[in-house]
């Protein structure tokens, strides 16, 4: 389930979107293989991180561990370029 | 500055759709009051864009059509009259989120609750949560308390400590069942929050222990 956030949606949205999916595709070279693993099964197979935990029969802080280090090397990694 | 806000796993799961309709409003209404966690959540969707560009073109299920369309008949719809901002203010006593305003039912009011706190229920499609405005009064606090299953309160207005740390407005907290806590609002002003629950909270100590069977799911 998701909401739409309070700012409204427009088509510069979609521009700095499409921008940032293309960054991302470069930024995401500085995650681990663990991390992408991770982020793939949430998008792609619909699954909660306690469900990726369980089926990759991995410690729950691990697997929120790697989410939150992805998190903040693509953090960090956009800042930087944005610099 | 928001000092607490959506652990990152649980932005990844509301970014990828995977949270139920309760945690999901809280996490959609405290992005309202952190920019941090917007742009994390939109990192998280460009994160999703990129990936699916980067895979090998796989055929759908023979169901992925009948999914999808389930999937958009199953997406909560906004209540028909949303309150104003100024009217759901005069109700609550703050303004809260627009995501939270399409919850208010028409007749809301605060209603009393156990030992000086208020309720306003926001009515929920999927009754595996509960989700509940919950005003404390000035210096007052709840019983003590663990849980059962998980719980999740935005701060909306005031402020709380729970004896081990402070959440302020656009706070979240989290209390998973191995919490025992006892939150105390300021004693400046009564704390309005959003709390969401799992399964029905179970108050320990004395006092609580006997109010036990006076708690609605």
């Amino acid at each position: 389930v998701q909401f739409s956030t309070e700012a409204p949606e427009s088509a510069d949205h979609a521009a700095i979107n499409r921008q940032m999916r293309e960054r991302i595709g470069a930024v995401m070279q500085h995650l681990t293989a663990d991390q992408v693993e991770v982020l793939r099964m949430a998008f792609f197979q619909d699954k909660s991180h306690s469900t990726i935990a369980e089926e990759m029969k991995l410690p729950l802080g691990t697997v929120k561990s790697r989410i939150r280090l992805a998190l903040l090397r693509l953090r960090e990694a956009l800042q930087g370029d944005s610099l | 500055m928001i000092r607490h806000p959506a652990p990152s796993e649980l932005l990844l799961d509301y970014a990828s759709g995977a949270l139920a309709e309760g945690p999901a409003l809280l996490v959609a209404a405290h992005l309202a009051y952190s920019e941090e966690a917007r742009a994390d959540v939109a990192t998280l969707e460009a994160v999703a864009g990129a990936l699916l560009e980067s895979m090998p073109a796989e055929p759908l299920d023979d169901d992925a059509l009948a999914r999808t369309l389930a999937r958009i008949d199953a997406a909560p719809t906004p209540a028909p009259e949303a309150w104003s901002n100024d009217d759901a203010q005069k109700i609550v006593g703050t303004a809260i989120p627009t995501s939270l305003r399409q919850y208010l039912p028409r007749d809301a009011r605060w209603r009393s609750a156990l030992g000086g706190i208020e309720e306003i229920e926001l009515p929920l499609s999927d009754k595996t949560y509960r989700a509940t405005l919950m005003r404390i009064g000035a210096g007052r606090g709840l019983p003590m308390h663990r849980h059962a299953g998980s719980e999740y309160t935005l701060v909306l207005a005031g402020g709380f400590a729970d004896g081990h740390e402070r959440f302020d407005r656009g706070d979240v907290c989290i209390a998973d069942p191995a919490v025992e806590h006892k939150p105390v609002a300021d004693a400046d002003q009564p704390c309005i929050c959003l709390l969401v629950t799992e399964a029905p909270v179970v108050l320990t100590g004395l006092f609580g222990r006997l109010l036990n069977p006076f708690l609605k799911r």
